[in-house]
């Protein structure tokens, strides 16, 4: 308990002083640190897309194949608009896509990291007068954030979109009910919800990923450890997170 | 002396190798001079030029003893003041340290692209003329891994000097061979033009330090102390 307590400090110290030398270090190179973003935008982001958007459509089509079956023809298309909702674009979007990001991305950053150590690159820019926080760790986690966000955005819109072309396959009328009541799930406060289940959850497992790297030792048997406690730490965060953050919202609309 | 800052000075220094721990001859190198700091005895891998180099270049905190360098003590600095400091040090790995997504150019070029280049120059023009002086231009856009040892010696070599450091700290011999080479000719035109260096040596070098020694350098011992009490860990800074 205390060691997870003094870890926990750690991350909280560790994702602060990312941040503080976004401000201080401002002057230190910024295209430098933009062009550091942009590759793990590519990385986590574009490099993404694929397995993200294959996962959207998989979950698109089941939803709406089960959820009508479930739910029968008749009253179906609203039903099935907040099942999509709730489950897919609330639940299982942000979850599966977070999952595919640290398996992908916070694995490898954990990993580029530890070998960076090992391999003296960490020590190359302490003595240079560079800053391995803000040269590594911030572009890291403002690039994979944003990334992290906008395939949230693109599995939403691919696993609505497949799902409404299931419904093709539906009685007349169907389809428009189906539009109509994902329209009329979608509020502020779902946004709010989901925006701190992808945001916080994501920025949590990246500076785990980040921190587990950094603090490898100059062994090489070092990098499977932070590659390891950053996959497994990462997922528990998340998990805990988004777990948590659906049950807090439950509780508070009484259920 | 009085109003030149003194790049380097130690008194009773010492550094922990494995738990071992050695202990550095006082000296005093100034600007123009160099050193070459080299055990008394044979030591089982090259650990020991490393350590004390990380020591001298600012990385590591001493086991014991003062160390000034540029004018301050490393140890009362803020990260902020440290980095600034560090601007102003080269140096040159024996291995690794080389950024391996950047090509060799941009690697000699990052200390330039990140602090800007010495007297408002080119950052890029100017990594291209050390790559060129260095016989490294053939090589400016292959990674890392791509290069032998030797060659991103050379690279560590072009990077420390970019920025024309006041204090460079050189971690074992590279790629000298009895005249000397491009590499120890430009570090050697580094500290005509007024910088201080130290050469951290693994074993003693004889042909080497007479080398160093014809042009102006000295050397100072180390020897092995007693094993230490502590823990062994160093202090990253």
């Amino acid at each position: 308990m205390l060691a997870g307590v003094r870890t926990a400090s750690f991350l909280v110290g560790f994702l602060y002083l990312s941040a503080k030398m976004l401000w201080v270090g401002r002057h230190q190179g910024p295209r430098e640190v933009l062009r550091e973003v942009l590759l793990q935008v590519y990385f986590t982001g574009v490099q993404g897309l694929v397995p993200v958007a294959a996962l959207a459509v998989v979950m698109g089509v089941l939803a709406m194949a089960w959820g009508f079956a479930a739910v029968g023809p008749l009253t179906g298309g609203e039903e099935l608009g907040r099942l999509i909702v709730l489950v897919v674009l609330g639940e299982v979007a942000p979850l599966l896509t977070a999952g595919v990001v640290l398996v992908r991305s916070a694995t490898a950053i954990a990993a580029e990291l530890a070998v960076m150590r090992v391999q003296r690159e960490i020590e190359a820019l302490e003595v240079m007068g560079i800053s391995p926080m803000l040269h590594l760790v911030s572009p890291r986690l403002v690039g994979g954030l944003v990334a992290l966000v906008a395939l949230n955005v693109v599995f939403a819109v691919v696993a609505v979109t497949t799902g409404l072309a299931v419904t093709a396959w539906m009685p007349k009328g169907a389809p428009l009910a189906v539009i109509n009541a994902l329209w009329g799930a979608l509020t502020p406060e779902g946004f709010l919800v989901l925006g701190g289940k992808v945001v916080v959850g994501g920025l949590g497992f990246f500076v785990i990923a980040c921190y587990h790297g950094m603090e490898a030792s100059s062994s090489p048997t070092d990098v499977p450890v932070a590659v390891s406690r950053a996959a497994l730490r990462g997922l528990v965060f998340l998990v805990v997170w988004q777990a948590g953050v659906s049950l807090g919202v439950l509780w508070g609309r009484g259920l | 002396m009085s109003g030149v800052t003194v790049p380097c000075a130690t008194a009773a220094l010492a550094v922990e190798v494995e738990g071992v721990r050695w202990w550095l001859g006082d000296f005093t190198v100034g600007p123009g001079q160099w050193v070459a700091v080299v055990p008394r005895e044979e030591v089982a891998g090259g650990d020991l030029a490393v350590a004390v180099a990380r020591v001298l270049a600012t990385l590591v905190a001493p086991v014991q003893g003062a160390l000034e360098v540029l004018g301050s003590d490393p140890q009362r600095l803020s990260y902020l003041e440290l980095q600034a400091l560090r601007r102003r040090i080269g140096l040159v790995q024996s291995w690794g340290g080389l950024l391996s997504n950047r090509t060799i150019a941009e690697n000699v070029a990052l200390p330039a692209r990140v602090h800007g280049a010495p007297h408002r120059g080119d950052g890029d023009a100017l990594a291209a003329e050390l790559l060129a002086a260095l016989g490294l231009a053939p090589f400016a856009e292959a990674r890392p891994h791509q290069v032998d040892r030797l060659t991103g010696w050379r690279a560590r070599v072009a990077r420390a000097l970019i920025l024309q450091p006041a204090w460079l700290v050189v971690e074992g011999i590279g790629d000298w061979e009895g005249g000397g080479s491009a590499a120890w000719s430009a570090l050697a035109a580094a500290v005509a033009k007024g910088a201080a260096a130290a050469v951290c040596l693994a074993r003693p070098a004889p042909a080497f330090q007479s080398w160093l020694l014809a042009r102006g350098g000295g050397t100072v011992s180390c020897h092995r102390g007693a094993p230490s009490v502590g823990t062994g860990r160093e202090e990253r800074r």
